[in-house]
């Protein structure tokens, strides 16, 4: 598996390398046409950033109330009867409001019960087939100034619970 | 949507805080995550100057349009309103690419600027467009080949084998992929039914 890690590494430089010799073929002024590019990120970067502050203001005093490790205490009966480990609950709440809060409880999880675990297996599986849905949505409509979402959200959220379905199945098939 | 979830994370997070009167705590949440999210899009902000800086190489050397040419019957049915050879296709190939590598912060640049032509391309108002909702459905749906964060974290934690959820991740992320884009397909397509 080391071969695995040793390309994943290499795809990014690699990626560079490719274009930058590819304009340089197509004879581009590629110094200058970086240089315009990297303008044009700062300004969508600028422009995303109070979509970003007002996300990441209301998930932030939730999280920080205390919101999420309430609702883990709602759910955490009806997930046991489902054969969903509790352990694996604040990982599936957390993660579609911030990809960083959800790697500290996977962490959390790994920590308590063990990588190698079946709680483990299960929450490397949901992280690896989630999203991070309402940030994501606050920062591609924000760049198109989109305000109007239709059903963008409420598919999210369905296919972030298939996701937690298709991972439990997929991890009682191949773990236990 | 993002409005009625925005204003109910803010306010049920601030009545817990009243309720069990953390007052100060309340305004110092409030100041640090609007501060991480500052800190946030700085450290962004060099992802974006980056990978858009190349894409500004691959579109003067032409190879986002020829990209978008490649890919064409599989984002065509999936884009059906994009014309085929625009730089919005272009910009979507390239999305979707570099979130099946797992290239995590190349993907959001490339994403962000496909959805700003898509919203020059057609004139919505405001109104997200077909293109529009499956190209965020898709980015929400976590397709990637390689969930390089979690195995770096498993490793981390001494995981007797870190890469053993490969398998099952790529299973559980294809699966909810494709059920994601046949229910917009199948919301998409019901919608211009009605309008016939």
């Amino acid at each position: 598996m080391q071969a695995v890690s040793i390309i994943s590494a290499a795809i990014v430089p690699s990626f560079i390398v490719l274009i930058v010799i590819y304009g340089l073929i197509k004879k581009v002024d590629v110094y200058n046409a970086f240089v315009e590019g990297a303008k044009e990120g700062l300004n969508t970067a600028v422009k995303i950033l109070p979509y970003v502050a007002a996300m990441m203001l209301a998930v932030g005093i939730f999280s920080a109330s205390g919101g999420f490790d309430m609702i883990t205490g709602i759910f955490e009966k009806p997930a046991k009867a489902l054969g969903i480990p509790a352990e694996v609950l604040p990982l599936f709440l957390v993660r579609p409001f911030s990809g960083s809060a959800a790697m500290a409880v996977l962490a959390d999880i790994f920590k308590n019960s063990g990588p190698d675990s079946f709680a483990g297996l299960l929450a490397s599986t949901m992280m690896g087939s989630s999203e991070t849905i309402f940030y994501t949505s606050a920062l591609y409509f924000g760049a198109a100034r989109i305000k109007k979402t239709r059903y963008a959200i409420p598919l999210a959220l369905c296919s972030e619970i298939i996701g937690l379905i298709s991972s439990v199945l997929v991890c009682t098939w191949a773990f236990s | 949507m993002i409005n009625a979830v925005w204003a109910l994370l803010l306010l049920a997070g601030m009545l817990f805080f009243f309720i069990g009167g953390r007052f100060q705590e309340a305004g110092e949440a409030a100041i640090n995550s609007v501060k991480s999210a500052v800190e946030l899009m700085i450290g962004m902000c060099g992802a974006y100057c980056l990978w858009m800086g190349v894409l500004g190489i691959a579109r003067k050397a032409g190879l986002v349009e020829a990209l978008a040419k490649r890919s064409r019957k599989l984002l065509c049915f999936l884009f059906p309103t994009v014309p085929a050879e625009s730089e919005a296709m272009g910009y979507i190939a390239l999305n979707l690419i570099a979130n099946i590598l797992g290239m995590g912060n190349a993907a959001t640049p490339f994403g962000l600027r496909a959805m700003e032509e898509l919203a020059k391309l057609q004139d919505c108002q405001g109104r997200a467009t077909d293109a529009m909702l499956m190209l965020v459905i898709i980015n929400n749906s976590a397709i990637q080949l390689l969930p390089i964060g979690t195995i770096a974290l498993r490793a981390a934690f001494s995981s007797a084998d870190p890469y053993s959820i490969m398998l099952t991740t790529l299973i559980s992320t294809t699966c909810n992929t494709l059920l994601a884009v046949a229910a917009a397909k199948l919301i998409q397509r019901r919608r211009q039914k009605c309008r016939r």
